[in-house]
């Protein structure tokens, strides 16, 4: 094979593995394009430093459009922190099932309810034993040649090794099994596959993925908030706590779903039928990461600062009528009120 | 002046018959320095596109005489056409890796797979107007060639073809373009009758209902843009033989696929490797 005379900022890279050619074209390809000020002039024009760094730098680790969570966007490396060791405290597995991307969320929650993301796997095309299977080895649970009829999961450990020596972002994650055999786990996951569903048509495939789960030693917890409360704990988890660190940190060896934080979970873009879009779009790749932080800080962390959530309470009065009464408000109805007139009073 | 318009009709059917039958739209009819250039053009995308035109004019600007293609530059008000830039390396490098495959090893070369190539580049780079004017001269002086190029919407990718190919097509000398027979309509093909090669325009989903039947090469413009990049890689490579994807990274939204994409190739590599992807 001949080599090309090298030219600045063209570069071709040719994978033999996966018969391609990668070839990138850097701006500093053009002689004209080397002189500073038409670099400064790039930057001033850019409507962001992230949009320069996209579109000039060719970095795919900024994002294009609005990140769904901006506060991490804004400052990643103030969220990204290794965690040293364990705590004495259950490791969390929040789990996302589906052939193309399942993934696993494995993090930990300190007594201060500060989240640690420890570890992340999402292998693609994996069937539900393979991943099960990979999952328990990657914890701990199983030896490795518990593995040897699981292909798919075998070759997704190579990968990893392949790209833990090739890329210094990867080299982060540490070689399995990442966790000692007396750790203990908590396993959460979604409504769907915990949920007994009265008729046919609202069953779901994740309830035998639960079942397969269940037939390597792997219980599923309820979850005891709404999924849609994710959302808003993980904001919350992203502003300081009183000692000055976020609420949220994320192992760097978790690439992908720092990258999903830092704009890969976006906003999608505003269509006629939805002009404001309020939930992040469905790429069927990071979604499904942020699906498991969300079933995993639903499952973990309350959704209020203090722990405290205040639900209403059904009272019975004398005159038989059923009201609502939330705690601290003594006196004062909420709720369902008998007729119209009890309305105004 | 004819006074009605059936006579102007007929009078300008007449005339564009004495003009077909003046033509010289037959290769015997080329002269000798012609038929020398168009040989001379077919052997490589670089040698057509920053060619001149025979017996052409030398000036200042040009002294080699006419350039035969020009491109337009819709960010320039006062010169919008310009000849195709032969002072840029990296695009001859690219045109030859691309149309010559010179980035595959040469034991590679089969008709049953598809050469992906994923290209990503800084925005203004010339990239895809050079691609496609070499997507045209492949068309223009290969014989049957077919090639798709898709956009997230069929307008855009009509639109695409009629700036990059159709504009620099108009302006190629008039001997070239009776010679190439290259048809004005429809507005998403460009057929080149004298080779039997086409170009059509497709939107992105086109894999889903073209790939059955249709088999031909792809060029995927604004790849990360594109939502159905998947189904356009999965469905196209057992039937194309090259696939270019060109993009300007994005992270989020529909530039999710080719993320992942790129991901997986960039990190692939032969198992006897230790360092990541070879250099050629």
């Amino acid at each position: 094979m001949s080599r090309a005379p090298a030219i600045e900022g063209y570069s071709r890279r040719y994978n033999p593995l996966k018969d391609c050619v990668v070839i990138r074209v850097h701006y500093r390809a053009d002689p004209a394009k080397r002189d500073p000020r038409w670099i400064a002039g790039v930057k001033k024009r850019s409507p962001s430093h992230h949009a320069y760094l996209r579109e000039y730098e060719l970095d795919w680790s900024s994002p294009a459009g609005n990140p769904f969570y901006d506060t991490f966007a804004a400052d990643p490396a103030k969220y990204v922190h290794p965690l040293k060791q364990l705590i004495s405290a259950p490791v969390y597995r929040a789990w996302d099932f589906g052939y193309r991307h399942p993934a696993v969320v494995f993090f930990q929650v300190s007594q201060s309810k500060r989240l640690w993301v420890i570890r992340e796997c999402m292998p693609a095309g994996i069937d539900s034993h393979s991943f099960r299977d990979l999952i328990l080895y990657l914890s701990g649970q199983v030896e490795y040649d518990a593995l040897v009829r699981r292909p798919r999961a075998l070759e997704w450990l190579a990968e990893l090794g392949r790209m833990r020596k090739v890329d210094e972002t990867w080299r982060a994650i540490p070689e399995p099994p990442w966790f000692g055999q007396s750790t203990q786990f908590v396993d959460v996951s979604g409504p769907e596959a915990t949920k007994i569903s009265a008729t046919v048509a609202t069953e779901s495939k994740e309830k035998s993925d639960a079942e397969i789960l269940a037939s390597g030693g792997i219980n599923l917890q309820m979850t005891w908030q709404r999924i849609e409360d994710g959302e808003n704990i993980i904001r919350r988890l992203l502003l300081d706590a009183p000692d000055g660190l976020p609420g949220m940190l994320i192992d760097p060896a978790c690439p992908l779903l720092i990258g999903g934080m830092k704009g890969g979970i976006a906003f999608p873009k505003p269509t006629k039928a939805v002009p404001i879009p309020v939930k992040p779009h469905k790429d069927g790749f990071f979604e499904n990461l942020h699906d498991c932080l969300r079933y995993g800080v639903v499952a973990s962390v309350p959704v209020t600062e203090d722990g405290e959530i205040a639900r209403p309470q059904t009272v019975v009065l004398g005159d038989r009528r059923i009201v609502q009464v939330y705690p601290g408000q003594a006196g004062k109805e909420v709720g369902f009120y008998e007729n119209e007139k009890d309305l105004w009073k | 002046v004819p006074r009605s318009a059936s006579a102007y009709r007929r009078r300008k059917r007449l005339g564009l018959r004495l003009a077909g039958f003046l033509a010289p739209d037959d290769p015997d009819d080329l002269t000798s320095e012609q038929r020398d250039k168009i040989g001379e053009w077919r052997e490589s995308p670089w040698a057509f596109l920053t060619g001149t035109d025979v017996r052409s004019t030398a000036t200042l600007d040009f002294p080699k005489g006419r350039p035969v293609v020009w491109t337009k530059d819709e960010r320039d008000k006062k010169v919008p056409l310009k000849p195709f830039p032969a002072h840029l390396d990296y695009m001859r490098e690219l045109l030859r890796d691309v149309f010559e495959q010179r980035g595959f090893p040469r034991e590679r070369f089969s008709l049953h797979e598809a050469a992906i190539f994923a290209i990503e580049k800084t925005r203004q780079m010339y990239v895809s107007t050079g691609l496609l004017n070499g997507i045209s001269w492949e068309c223009a002086f290969h014989d049957a060639r077919q090639w798709f190029v898709s956009k997230v919407t069929e307008t855009e990718s009509i639109q695409l073809i009629t700036d990059k190919v159709r504009v620099p097509i108009s302006h190629w000398p008039l001997w070239l373009q009776r010679y190439m027979k290259v048809a004005p309509r429809p507005a998403d093909t460009i057929k080149y009758r004298r080779s039997g090669s086409a170009i059509r325009a497709v939107p992105m989903n086109f894999a889903l209902r073209e790939a059955s039947g249709s088999t031909g090469d792809v060029f995927v413009d604004e790849a990360p843009l594109q939502d159905m990049l998947g189904s356009i890689l999965e469905k196209t490579a057992p039937m194309a033989t090259r696939i270019v994807m060109v993009g300007t990274p994005q992270l989020g939204g529909p530039g999710t696929g080719a993320y992942e994409f790129y991901q997986y190739v960039k990190f692939a590599e032969d198992e006897d490797s230790t360092e990541g992807l070879q250099e050629i």
